[in-house]
Parts: structure tokens; C-alpha cells; sequence
């Protein structure tokens, strides 16, 4: 009976004052934080991708909450919760139009490849080891970098070539930054045209690996009356503040580079079916 | 006799030298038709300075060196230029490159000259005049990695080279040429070598063979105990790859080791290739640029030997014409530029010999084995062969994984190809290492 008291009491009297000492530590050091980073940080939709720019999210919520600024925009967050959180800040947050990445490429099964690569199936590895099969120096490899950094599952490799399904993607640049090749590049939503290539070549030389890459033949700028081609030397360039999406650089272009994509024309098809198409590396 | 060798490390891989060795050195009817790539060397690409319909004499400058690290490219034959565009190299990167019909009988009379002149007196000339015939004959490392041998034979003037180290080991399994060059040139060789001293005031040259050439050491070592070549000794190396690599040799015959990230000419030594040291001879004594080269053709062809090619020929053509063709094209699973270790595969056979090419080696389905790679079971073997003493698992595993953190001496790796060749599950090592360099610098860079 002894035994129990001594013990009960005495580690009743070590957790009062472990207790005691907690309580005092955390009035203390508390830290004071705007309870509405929290708020924010559970409004937004917690990838950490970073495509804000900054680290993640929280760093995001901090940001917003605690300097109020305005040209924060998060690329995964739709209108709704942007307006949300502007709201509940009593901010006026533009965001400015909706961004997605596009592949500047449609190489794939058009594009000629040669020899045999028997090193890692990856796209930094190869192109790391000069031993590339696809002869097109600019083009995808479509060994899916891409795809296994997308964090919201946008991309898909068909046909040897990644795809990126616009609905799905919030424009956070992973693969921007991913991709070996700089293939990739963010652009506006609303301006569905756009040329899929991203070779500066001559004509004569894209012509010897690719048949669906920009010959560079100009035919798209004689046809735009609205000047919203930007022709670097051998590669064309929809300007998209000009672009009206008449197509008729579309239905000019003897390659079939410029692309017009619709809303659901690059929609990915469900997991079920694309895994047979899609050639798994 | 007394081995040298390096400590750590090393494999020996089956030599298959038996194909090639001792098959004398023969020069092939010149082709048609040849592509000068400009991209010959470590560095920058040299900038073309032919343009189309003109024509062209035998070591006519063609590509002039731009910049510091850069070499000129010379023409090996004579004829008019059809062009000049990209085109694939055999290192797998398109390059400017020269197309040139070729003149034949024109060719071979220009390439006689070069021969029947009577070498020029290298003791009279100064070091700045050897240096600079070196550089105007565009003599590049001719041991694969191709760095530009004038640049080299300049060390920065605080740097005292007490010691020069020429790699005749050829650790490369199938490997001949150099070999071949040993036997056929020592005193080409040899003179090279006065010049190489000469140029860096230098009585200490070391030619490290490996003894599976015991005829290649008897006989230099001949023709240094005549006393012509005052300071030229040679040192045998245990056969042991990678023997001939820079920082392997430096170990095995002076016992001093170069820094982590530092050249070799820290611990005051310089590492020249055999072929590299008659290039040199050729250079300086008869004026001849690097245009042609000893190389091995070997494996699955008909005739396997010892080459000497115009830079310029493709593939294609050197297999057909010297090699007698593939022995059964459908068997054909891959062409190799270089040897089996370090080589690479050629995505097509119309890349052409560069200077830096010393073999070709053509693997059929029996001698070629690819499997799909396992996972790490931690058995230590690469990490047992690692000639650099580094651990290849953590860093292919750091490489694969994207962590920097674990890629800290990523940058030592020499990619020899020692962990690949010894791993039990088949881990593509040297390529994970080789996609960790550039993470590592990315990491530590920003």
C-alpha cells in the first residue's frame, strides 16, 4: 500500500511540475502567428509545388497574410479560391490569365530515331550520355521526366511524346524545369494556337528527322493579318496578345506544326485505357 | 622485373586482344568520299574556314581552333569541298563538319611527300617554336579524351613538371593500336618524346606498358639502353584495368596522387599517350598535321587489325573496305567507338574516325549481353573496384533519387567503367554517375 502512495505521489508531483514548467515555456516563447495563415494555407490546395515561386504552400499563405501582396497568385488554386482568400483578406488580387504549360513538340512517331539506347530510361540520362535514339536535337524523347514530376498527374507519354491534358494542369512549372530540353513552356490558356516545335533548324535539315517540325517557311506570317506570328529565324512563334484564332496559320502550315487545340482535344483518356497506348519506359 | 601499379582497386576484365595483336599496321585504299568533323577535340569546335566548291591539298587547314581550348582541324586528303553542315559525330553530337570528293591520286602523292622529306633538326628549335608547330598541326590527346596537347605541354609557370608519364598500357580490353605503334615506331615514338622533353626541360620521361606486351617493353627497352635517348625509361605496369588511366598511372609509377579536382600537374607530372607523342614527332620533324590515326578494328568483322585511317572515313567504309565487313550483319548488336570499358555505341554507322577514335569495336548477339537493371544489394563489389576509392552505389543512388547532399565526390569519378562491369545486378552505374555531375554542379552552383 506504501509502495503505491510513495510512487503515485511522487510521479504526481514530477508531472505537476513538468507540467508547470510547460505552461510557463509556452506563454513565454509562444509564438505570435496570424491565425489566418493558417486559414489561407487550408484554402489552397496543398500540392507545394511551387509554381507560386516560392517554397510551398505555407510559405504562400505566409506571404499573402503577413505582406499583403496582390501579384501573389497561385497557379493550382482556380478563380473561386483565389477570390476566396482575397475576400477573406480584404484584398484585390488580380492573378492574370490562366497559364498552362504546352509541349513544343509533336515529334513522337514522326520524328525519325536510329540506333538503339540501352542506358537509363530517363530524358536527363540520355541526354546526359550524347546517345539519344531520337535524331532531332531539340525534340521529345518522350522517356517521361515530365510525367513522373507532374504533381497533378497532367501528363501522360503517347505515342513516345508527352501530352499534357489543359484541364488537368494548373501551371506550376515542375515540368518547365524538368524537362532536359526546355521543351516546355507556359502559355496562355485562351490563346488555344500555337506552333509544337522547337527546333531553330533549317528547313532542308528538320525535314531529314521530323516531318511535323517548323520548316521555317514563313507561310503562317504572310497568312496572319493580325502580325501574331513572331518569326525567329526558322521557327515561328504564336505572339498570343494578338492572336484572334482565326487559323489561318492552321490551315496555312505545310508541316502541320501550328496546332489549334480545342478544350477537350488534348484531354487525356482515362488511366484504364491510355495505359495500353501509353509506351511505358 | 619490378610491376608497378596502382593500389586501390581495378579489374581485369578478359583482354580479347588475341583478334588484333600483332596484325601489322595497314593503310586502306583511300574512299570516296569523307566528313571532317571540327569537333575533334575537348573544347570548343574549331570555326570552318573552307566553303563549298573549293579545293582542297592534303593538311590544308579546314577548321581554325577558337578560343584557348580548342584545336585546328586539318584536311587528310585532297579534293573539292561539296559541303559543309551538321552532322552526327561519332561522340554522338551533331557538329559542324566538311564534306570533301576525294582526289585520290592526288592524295597519295601528297601523303608520300610528308614521308620523303628528311626530318627536321628538333634540338635546334625553342620551346616556343615546338609549341607553336604542335598547335599549328592541331595535335589533340589522342587517347580518347582528345584535350589539346599544345595546351597541355604549356603548364602555368608556377607549376614545376618534374616527371612525364607517356600511357603505352592500353588497359582497354580488344585494344591493339597502341601496341602496334610501340612495335612499328619506337623511334618515332622516342623522339617524340625527346621533343615532349625538350619543350618542358624535363630528363625524367617514364613509358608505362602494361606486360601482356612483353615484346613492345624488350623492345623499347632495347633502343633506350643504346643511350640515344638520354632520361627515357620504362616502366612495366601490371596488367590491371584501368592501368593507363592519368591518375591510375601518376599512382603506380611516382606513388603520388592527385588532388581531389586538381590536373596532374600539381604533383608535377604530365600524362602524354604513345600516339599522341608520334603526332607529335610527325608535327614538328615532317610537319605533318594530325590527319590519321592506328586504329583497332575489331570483333565481329572479318579481317580484325590495326588500321591506319584518315580522319574523316565513315564507319561504314572502314568496316567494309579494311575490316572485309561485318561476318553476318544480322548478328551485328552494336558498334562501339573506343574500347568496350569507356567506349560508346555509334547511333549510325555513317559517323566518321576523329582523332580521337581508337578503336572500333563490333560486338555480336553472343558476345553482347544487356539485361535490365536490378536494385542495389549492397555487396560493396564496385565499391571494392572503384580505382578512385569512391563508393558508386551512394552516388548512383544519390544520383537516381535527385540528393546532392550524397554526390560530394561525383566529381573524382574518371568513369572508367569498373563498378558497371563488376556489379552482380547489373546497375548501369557509370551512367547514374555521369547524371550526377551535373546535379551536383547544379546544386553547388546556385
Amino acid at each position: 500500500m506504501n509502495i503505491i502512495l510513495v510512487t503515485s505521489i511522487s510521479l504526481g508531483t514530477i508531472a505537476l511540475i513538468a507540467g508547470l514548467v510547460l505552461f510557463v515555456a509556452s506563454k513565454k516563447f509562444a509564438v505570435l502567428e496570424n491565425p489566418l495563415i493558417d486559414e489561407v494555407e487550408e484554402m489552397l490546395p496543398g500540392a507545394n509545388c511551387g509554381g507560386c515561386g516560392l517554397a510551398g504552400c505555407r510559405a504562400f499563405a505566409e506571404a499573402i497574410v503577413n505582406n499583403k501582396d496582390t501579384s501573389l497568385n497561385c497557379p493550382a488554386a482556380d478563380k473561386d479560391t483565389m477570390n476566396d482568400i482575397a475576400e477573406k483578406l480584404g484584398l484585390q488580387i488580380s492573378g492574370g490569365a490562366r497559364m498552362v504549360a504546352r509541349v513544343n513538340c509533336q515529334g513522337g512517331h514522326n520524328s525519325i530515331r536510329e540506333g538503339d539506347y540501352l542506358g537509363i530510361k530517363t530524358c536527363a540520362a540520355a541526354v546526359v550520355s550524347n546517345n539519344v535514339t531520337l535524331v532531332c536535337p531539340h525534340g521529345c524523347m518522350g522517356y517521361g521526366d515530365c510525367q513522373r514530376a507532374c504533381p497533378f498527374d497532367a501528363i501522360r507519354i503517347i505515342n513516345d511524346i508527352a501530352v499534357i491534358d489543359e484541364n488537368k494542369c494548373v501551371g506550376c512549372r515542375v515540368c518547365v524545369k524538368t524537362c532536359p530540353r526546355s521543351l516546355i513552356e507556359m502559355t496562355p490558356y485562351d490563346t488555344r494556337v500555337y506552333v509544337a516545335c522547337n527546333s531553330p533548324d533549317k528547313g532542308p535539315q528538320v525535314k531529314k528527322y521530323c516531318s511535323v517540325g517548323c520548316i521555317g517557311c514563313k507561310l503562317c506570317d504572310k497568312a496572319c493579318e493580325f502580325d501574331a506570328i513572331a518569326y525567329k529565324p526558322f521557327l515561328a512563334a504564336v505572339k498570343p496578345d494578338n492572336c484572334t484564332e482565326c487559323l489561318e496559320c492552321v490551315r496555312k502550315c505545310p508541316a502541320k506544326t501550328i496546332l489549334f487545340r480545342g478544350d477537350d482535344a488534348m484531354a487525356v483518356k482515362p488511366a484504364a485505357s491510355d495505359r495500353a497506348e501509353t509506351v511505358n519506359v | 622485373m619490378k610491376l608497378f601499379t596502382f593500389k586501390r582497386g581495378g579489374v581485369h576484365p578478359p583482354e580479347n586482344k588475341s583478334l588484333s595483336e600483332h596484325k601489322p599496321v595497314k593503310s586502306p585504299e583511300l574512299p570516296n568520299r569523307i566528313a571532317i568533323n571540327l569537333n575533334q577535340h575537348l573544347g570548343k569546335p574549331a570555326r570552318p574556314l573552307v566553303k563549298k566548291k573549293q579545293e582542297i591539298f592534303v593538311g590544308e587547314r579546314i577548321g581554325e581552333a577558337d578560343g584557348f581550348i580548342s584545336a585546328h582541324v586539318h584536311s587528310s586528303v585532297a579534293g573539292i569541298v561539296t559541303k559543309v553542315e551538321p552532322a552526327m559525330t561519332a561522340v554522338g553530337i551533331l557538329a559542324d563538319t566538311v564534306f570533301i570528293d576525294v582526289d585520290k591520286e592526288k592524295t597519295a602523292e601528297e601523303l608520300a611527300a610528308f614521308y620523303q622529306q628528311t626530318p627536321a633538326d628538333f634540338t635546334q628549335m625553342t620551346t616556343q617554336e615546338l609549341v607553336e608547330k604542335i598547335k599549328d598541326c592541331g595535335i589533340v590527346g589522342m587517347g580518347g579524351a582528345t584535350f589539346p596537347a599544345n595546351v597541355k605541354l604549356s603548364p602555368p609557370p608556377d607549376k614545376k613538371i618534374d616527371t612525364i608519364l607517356i600511357n603505352g598500357a592500353e588497359c582497354e580490353p580488344y585494344l591493339t593500336a597502341d601496341h602496334q605503334l610501340m612495335l612499328e615506331q619506337p623511334d618515332a615514338l622516342l623522339n617524340g618524346l625527346m621533343i615532349i622533353q625538350q619543350i618542358l626541360g624535363v630528363q625524367n620521361t617514364w613509358i608505362g606498358i602494361e606486360t601482356n606486351k612483353p615484346d613492345a617493353i624488350q623492345l623499347l627497352q632495347q633502343k633506350t639502353d643504346t643511350g640515344r635517348f638520354p632520361g627515357i625509361q620504362i616502366a612495366p605496369l601490371k596488367t590491371k584495368y584501368p592501368q593507363g588511366g592519368e591518375k591510375q598511372l601518376i599512382a603506380a609509377v611516382t606513388g603520388r596522387e592527385v588532388p581531389s579536382g586538381k590536373l596532374p600537374f600539381e604533383v608535377g607530372c604530365l600524362v602524354q599517350n604513345t600516339g599522341t607523342a608520334v603526332a607529335v614527332y610527325e608535327a614538328v620533324c615532317l610537319n605533318k598535321p594530325l590527319i590519321d590515326r592506328i586504329v583497332t578494328i575489331t570483333g565481329f568483322v572479318n579481317s580484325p587489325g590495326n588500321y591506319r585511317l584518315p580522319v574523316g572515313a565513315t564507319f561504314r567504309q572502314v568496316i567494309d573496305d579494311c575490316a572485309g565487313g561485318f561476318r553476318d550483319e544480322s548478328r551485328v548488336k552494336t558498334v562501339i567507338n573506343g574500347g568496350p570499358m569507356m567506349g560508346k555505341n555509334v547511333r549510325n554507322l555513317d559517323v566518321a574516325v576523329m582523332k580521337g577514335t581508337s578503336g572500333i569495336l563490333v560486338l555480336s548477339d553472343t558476345e553482347f549481353h544487356y539485361e535490365d537493371e536490378g536494385p542495389c544489394i549492397r555487396c560493396g563489389r564496385c565499391v571494392d573496384g572503384c580505382p578512385m576509392g569512391l563508393m558508386p552505389t551512394k552516388l548512383a543512388i544519390g544520383a537516381e533519387y535527385n540528393r546532392p547532399e550524397d554526390l560530394d565526390t561525383v566529381m573524382d569519378c574518371i568513369e572508367c567503367g569498373t563498378c558497371s562491369y563488376v556489379c552482380p545486378t547489373r546497375r548501369q552505374l557509370v551512367h547514374w554517375i555521369r547524371l550526377g555531375k551535373p546535379i551536383f554542379r547544379n546544386a553547388s552552383g546556385s
